[in-house]
């Protein structure tokens, strides 16, 4: 049984208490928040022993847990990582790792050399569409993917990211589809999309002709539903998941609206069974800090191609304008 | 609903019906068009004049191996042109100085050249002229009134999937390396059974140069700017024709309009297996206070029964007159001296993106759109 410490989950309470009944092998020991009072009651609604105020004190105090799930800013991501790891704790951290590839590279080899697993979630590649793709791609029943093209839109909310860090999840989704990285960048959109809400479209070309494009926009109104596609078209078949084919009909006078299935909960239970999985038959996560330094080359390429209004093309292992 | 007056029918003369007939099937679809002659250059190949005099005589009008014999003889006010895709301009150009004004098939040509001797040649016989398109799909209207009624704010981007789900002969990796590639007219006369013959001609098209006006037209059709500059990639992903002929079977265009609309476009042809119906069509418009998420095909009604084929489509188009309200709307063009849905510039201009797209594909560089200045 892992034995998870969760650290500023927040709102996330709610998802890993509709998760964690499908997830063997894992229960959570463990909440970190900024508060007592919110430490305490995240604790008592998962059935958790302890409930703390910080990552340091949950270290000291030698509690019998085994993994710490980091739900915290990015800015606190990597000394966060070096705590657990020097502590012999396995993490589970959203993407991005880091906020640079090098810096991901680092501290990857920090996890590696403490003998600790390190998984890096990402949203898209837990959807459960996008495990059926890969899986139908595996079976070899779609061929080799020519082309995949995603969308991603949000409500338009006031950004202190990066613009790197929005966009490394779609990247990272493509990249593990694909199973290679982009050879050429274009990147169009709105050039000040770090602190601003805007919409960018990121064009990826392959070394063997195959193709994306991932228009990411955060632009919709507030409070609107997100919506995500993903098409891959390959070379014997082709898979299309839509949010468009997700919703149903709601009909409450005037025009009828379209509520949605939310995924949230699924993603997670495929996210801890993946971590679960990789520390009990002691192997890799299947999205892990190599992954994820990968999506995020291929991000500051895409950052550069935007800022520049040029395309980049990979020489060795950065991205350089052409 | 715009209906033209009931005025006097336009007498039609059909110049070449050398592909599946869906242009002058649909402008006769409209009780405003009357087919007076097939007619057809003397010195074509003998399956040419056969799929002419075939349609003739479905029709019962005379087959006439002269163009311009024909147009003398019988008088008539428009052109259609189905022909063999390089043709199209030359054809077109030759009906405009006859004084017809002219439909025409996609695509307008692969040569920009032969685009502006059409623009030139309608100019000076002050004709008209339709490009055939999909504008009027009941569900690229509705995208354009939600625009219209101001439903997403202001335009910022278009996103287009136009994937048709047709073969277009053996798959790729299937011609054995001693054996020569497949002659491209031979192959595409052969196709002419499934209706997959849009690039038919001498000269190898890919699916950009074929179908790309179909999506181009949507895009021009919301945002109403032309093309600045395009970064492509094309690829032959799907068959070995298209692969030996050195054309794309499958691409995607990133595209900035002189608005500063954003758009982009993915197109291929993408083999029957990958979808159930004709293919996956979608349009995405992203708003400054909203947006749309609009599958091409509907309104559409679900069907299934025992021993449907690969190539009987599953879910059927409903509402659809989108033949008829362009042959509707060139015939008010006619009626009020007004302009098409579609025209020669507007056609060129689209002809000019897909080149500069090519371009890119090949070079990796972002390409300038070569624009008519007049």
């Amino acid at each position: 049984m892992i034995r998870l410490a969760l650290v500023q989950p927040g709102k996330l309470i709610d998802t890993y208490l509709a998760s964690l009944p499908y997830v063997d092998n894992l229960n959570v020991t463990a909440v970190v928040e900024d508060n007592t009072e919110r430490a305490g009651i995240a604790a008592n609604r998962l059935g958790a022993s302890l409930a703390t105020t910080s990552l340091e004190d949950l270290l000291q105090q030698q509690q019998d847990f085994d993994a710490i799930a980091l739900h915290v800013p990015l800015e606190k991501r990597l000394t966060a990582i070096h705590l657990a790891s020097a502590a012999g704790k396995h993490v589970f951290v959203t993407t991005p790792l880091a906020p640079t590839a090098e810096e991901a590279r680092a501290i990857y080899t920090t996890c590696t050399k403490a003998a600790v697993r390190l998984m890096v979630t990402s949203y898209f590649r837990y959807l459960p569409s996008s495990l059926i793709l890969q899986e139908q791609l595996v079976s070899g029943k779609l061929g080799k993917p020519g082309l995949i093209r995603l969308h991603h839109w949000t409500p338009c909310s006031q950004h202190t990211v990066s613009l790197i860090s929005q966009i490394t999840a779609e990247i990272d989704v493509i990249n593990w589809l694909m199973d290679m990285m982009p050879e050429i960048i274009f990147t169009l959109g709105q050039k000040n999309a770090d602190t601003q809400p805007g919409d960018i479209q990121i064009h990826l070309g392959y070394p063997t002709g195959a193709m994306a494009v991932i228009d990411i926009a955060n632009t919709l109104p507030a409070n609107s539903d997100p919506y995500y596609s993903l098409t891959l078209i390959g070379s014997t078949g082709a898979a299309y998941a839509d949010d468009h084919r997700n919703v149903q009909l709601l009909f409450q006078g005037k025009t009828a609206t379209a509520p949605k299935l939310e995924f949230t909960p699924q993603v997670l239970r495929q996210q801890l069974r993946e971590f679960s999985g990789s520390i009990l038959n002691n192997r890799q996560p299947n999205s892990n800090g190599h992954t994820d330094e990968q999506a995020l080359l291929v991000a500051r390429g895409a950052a550069d191609s935007l800022q520049a209004g040029r395309p980049v093309r990979i020489v060795g292992e950065q991205y350089e304008l052409i | 609903m715009n209906l033209s007056d009931k005025k006097k029918p336009f007498r039609v003369g059909a110049l070449s019906v050398v592909k599946h007939a869906y242009v002058p099937l649909g402008m006769l679809s409209h009780p405003r068009f009357e087919l007076a002659f097939v007619a057809d250059d003397e010195d074509q190949p003998d399956w040419v004049h056969e799929r002419n005099a075939n349609f003739a005589a479905k029709w019962n009008v005379p087959y006439v191996r002269n163009v311009e014999l024909a147009i003398q003889k019988h008088v008539v006010d428009v052109a259609v042109v189905s022909s063999a895709a390089e043709r199209h301009c030359d054809l077109s150009v030759r009906a405009a100085h006859a004084g017809l004004h002219v439909v025409q098939d996609k695509p307008m040509s692969t040569t920009l050249s032969e685009c502006d001797r059409v623009i030139d040649a309608v100019d000076k016989n002050g004709v008209k002229f339709l490009m055939w398109n999909r504008n009027l799909l009941p569900s690229v209207q509705q995208t354009r009134e939600l625009i219209h009624q101001g439903k997403i704010g202001d335009l910022r981007a278009i996103h287009v999937d136009f994937y048709f789900a047709k073969d277009a002969g053996p798959p790729l990796g299937s011609r054995p390396s001693h054996e020569p590639p497949q002659n491209w007219l031979e192959a595409l006369i052969a196709a002419g059974k499934t209706g997959a013959d849009g690039g038919i001609g001498h000269e190898p098209m890919g699916e950009l140069e074929v179908e790309g006006i179909y999506p181009l037209g949507y895009i021009s059709r919301l945002d109403h700017s032309r093309v600045r500059r395009v970064f492509a990639r094309t690829t032959a992903r799907f068959h070995q024709l298209q692969a030996d002929h050195g054309v794309d079977d499958l691409a995607s265009v990133s595209l900035e309009m002189e608005s500063g609309v954003r758009a982009t476009l993915c197109i291929g042809r993408i083999g029957n297996a990958s979808h159930p119906d004709i293919g996956e069509i979608k349009i995405r418009v992203m708003g400054s206070d909203g947006a749309l998420v609009v599958h091409e095909g509907r309104p559409e009604i679900g069907l299934y029964y025992r021993g449907q084929t690969e190539t009987d489509f599953p879910n059927i188009r409903l509402a659809n007159d989108n033949d008829w309200l362009l042959a509707d709307n060139f015939a008010r063009a006619l009626d009020e001296d007004g302009d098409t849905i579609l025209n020669a510039r507007t056609s060129r201009a689209i002809c000019a993106t897909i080149q500069a797209a090519i371009e890119s594909g090949k070079t990796g560089q972002v390409v300038e759109v070569k624009h008519r200045n007049d």
